[in-house]
């Protein structure tokens, strides 16, 4: 419902920047600058398809290409978990962090990293050794879906998932695992190494990802994307109430099953490769809600879309302006993302008084 | 006569604990509009989400074709009953055609899309509840009166057979009481069934076929216009404090008429 052509428009738009950025990733950086040619040929090379560049160049093309593909699928994937939960809790406060998703999965990768810590933090720094990576991305998505289905069975009674509740419960949860990572990190406050990858896990990192990130976060992206077509009207009958939708003919119960999985699915994934990124799931479906209003077909894809152009211009600006200060992602994030929504906010404080 | 959906015995507790409904049967016909009565907490809107199966009864069964109504699929059921709510939990950031096709979602098929007959339902629906001129509007700036409209409008598109209306002219200026319940007549004369909640004794004198008058959960009393709006029936209900009278009607008939009266002290 809605429609029209500007979302198509925008939606081509936003697709069409989602892929110069991957270029600009290949491209830029403070060190080593390609042309053109040689970065797309070493982007086929890193795909598997023609040859490759000659010795270290070749190395950083395959980083820099990783690097670019995880932060857009991270960015689409924590957008549309951000849109489908504030579509379901019909509250733009509402973000994948409060379904202790963000938390869940950093006690995850903490706990990980502790278990690592005893062979020694090259270990963990060094992608060219072993499995830690995985290890760590494997142990922050168990504890990311732990958690979120953790805090739905607090939340829901007789099959039946009380919307309040669960903000309470997700409140309730996120404040107990920041206690146990608190406790986690003054444990270890004397072994500076491990210390350090908690920290950088803390804050997100797209540093040294490979196909296996790329895999990991893309399938959940895929499947999360799937249920698009099957909740975006409901979402938009959601927003008179769950029993008006139900008067309407909308399976609730269902359609809730389907919007929290897939929030859940996408927003783990994404937490589990690149650790925690706040406040995008929160600010660009706001940010595309100001531009094509409610309508949730619209708001789904492009804040999908949206999400992934976020992350990589965000990712961008880091690499070329702070790149010898190393902020990570999380950090940018806040630091740019914060000031912008304020302003916005400030700007279109009527026209966000709907919600 | 045939028989939409029937109730019977109906017991609910909201929370297990507070009761609600006790015993409740009711019929409704094809046809007819029949008309909930009762003060404020007898268990009227408990009864409209009962009929459209948003509450699941602690005892007793709706039944919709003969079929307990919570074991057909949403959809299908919409298809067949549709709600004018009393109010909405929230108020959509929606515009009014938008909202209205709100009522078409139980007719689109696998990818939800509205084809042409969905447009022209909601366009014939917004036309009869007056509001065809409001299609464009958001509905944040609609006035009370015009948002109930809104909400009979989409109860429209929806196409059921069966409309259950929870006040659906409380915040309604006369002249738009008057449409609205010349709306449901229509619809009613065209086979449809309605049940109707309302306060409101003289548009119920007006275009009811029967009256169910409830108290505390209970059925206390259920027949035609005639039997129900007198002095003997009501002040079991309301006590004391309302005024009777008769309106002389089409032929010899008289409509019986009732107000809240203050009778001097």
């Amino acid at each position: 419902m809605g429609g029209g052509r500007k979302p198509l428009l925008i939606g081509l738009l936003l697709a069409l920047t989602w892929i110069l950025f991957i270029g600009l990733e290949l491209i830029a950086g403070s060190d080593v600058i390609p042309d053109l040619a040689t970065a797309l040929q070493g982007a086929m090379a890193g795909l598997g398809m023609g040859e490759a560049l000659e010795g270290n160049l070749q190395a950083i093309m395959e980083l820099r290409l990783w690097r670019g593909i995880c932060a857009g699928l991270v960015g689409a994937s924590l957008a549309l978990s951000g849109a489908l939960l504030q579509g379901l809790f019909r509250n733009g406060l509402a973000e994948p962090g409060i379904l202790g998703l963000n938390a869940g999965a950093t006690l995850g990768a903490s706990l990980a990293i502790l278990v690592l810590g005893g062979y020694g933090a090259q270990f963990l720094d060094d992608p060219g050794l072993g499995a830690s990576p995985f290890l760590i991305a494997g142990f922050a998505f168990v504890g990311s879906v732990g958690t979120g289905v953790f805090i739905m069975l607090v939340a829901s009674f007789g099959g039946r998932v009380s919307v309040p509740t669960l903000l309470l419960t997700g409140i309730a949860v996120n404040a107990c695992i920041s206690g146990l990572l608190a406790a986690i990190q003054s444990a270890v406050l004397a072994d500076f190494e491990v210390q350090r990858a908690l920290m950088s896990w803390t804050w997100g990192t797209l540093d040294d990802r490979g196909p296996t990130h790329a895999a990991m976060v893309g399938s959940g992206l895929f499947l999360s994307a799937l249920v698009i077509p099957f909740v975006a009207v409901e979402l938009d009958l959601f927003a008179a109430g769950e029993e008006d939708a139900s008067a309407l003919g909308v399976p609730v119960g269902f359609t809730k099953l389907l919007v929290l999985g897939a929030a859940a699915l996408s927003c783990a994934c994404a937490v589990a490769v690149a650790g925690q990124i706040a406040f995008l799931g929160l600010v660009v479906p706001h940010l595309i809600r100001l531009m094509v209003g409610n309508s949730h077909r619209s708001l789904l894809i492009l804040s999908l879309l949206g999400g992934a152009v976020f992350l990589l211009g965000t990712d961008l600006i880091q690499r070329n302006f702070f790149g010898s200060w190393q902020l990570q992602p999380g950090v940018m994030m806040s630091l740019i993302g914060g000031p912008f929504f304020l302003y916005l906010l400030f700007r279109r404080r009527r026209s966000l008084s709907a919600w | 006569m045939v028989s939409l959906l029937q109730a019977r015995a109906l017991n609910y507790a909201y929370g297990g604990e507070i009761p609600a409904l006790d015993r409740m049967d009711l019929d409704l016909q094809a046809g007819e509009l029949l008309a909930l009565l009762g003060p404020n907490g007898s268990g009227k809107s408990t009864m409209i989400k009962m009929l459209s199966g948003l509450l699941r009864p602690d005892a007793g069964e709706v039944l919709l074709a003969g079929k307990d109504i919570r074991s057909h699929h949403p959809r299908e059921r919409a298809r067949q009953v549709a709600v004018v709510p009393q109010v909405l939990d929230a108020l959509p950031g929606q515009r009014v055609g938008d909202f209205v096709m709100g009522g078409r979602y139980a007719h689109m098929g696998f990818w939800r899309s509205a084809d042409g007959q969905d447009r022209a339902a909601v366009a014939s629906a917004l036309d009869r509840a007056d509001v065809g001129d409001l299609a464009d509007r958001l509905l944040s700036e609609l006035s009370g009166g015009q948002r109930q409209r809104v909400l009979v409008a989409r109860a429209f598109a929806q196409e059921a057979e069966i409309l259950l209306c929870d006040e659906p002219t409380a915040s309604l200026d006369p002249e738009h009481q008057l449409m609205v319940l010349e709306l449901l007549r229509a619809v009613v004369d065209a086979g449809m069934g309605v049940v109707l909640v309302s306060h409101d004794f003289n548009l119920i004198s007006q275009f009811s076929d029967r009256v169910l008058l409830m108290d505390a959960g209970r059925a206390v009393a259920q027949g035609s216009v005639a039997e129900i709006l007198r002095a003997e029936v009501l002040s079991q209900v309301y006590g004391s404090r309302l005024l009777f009278a008769e309106i002389p009607a089409e032929g010899s008939a008289v409509s019986p008429m009732v107000l809240p009266w203050r009778w001097s002290k």
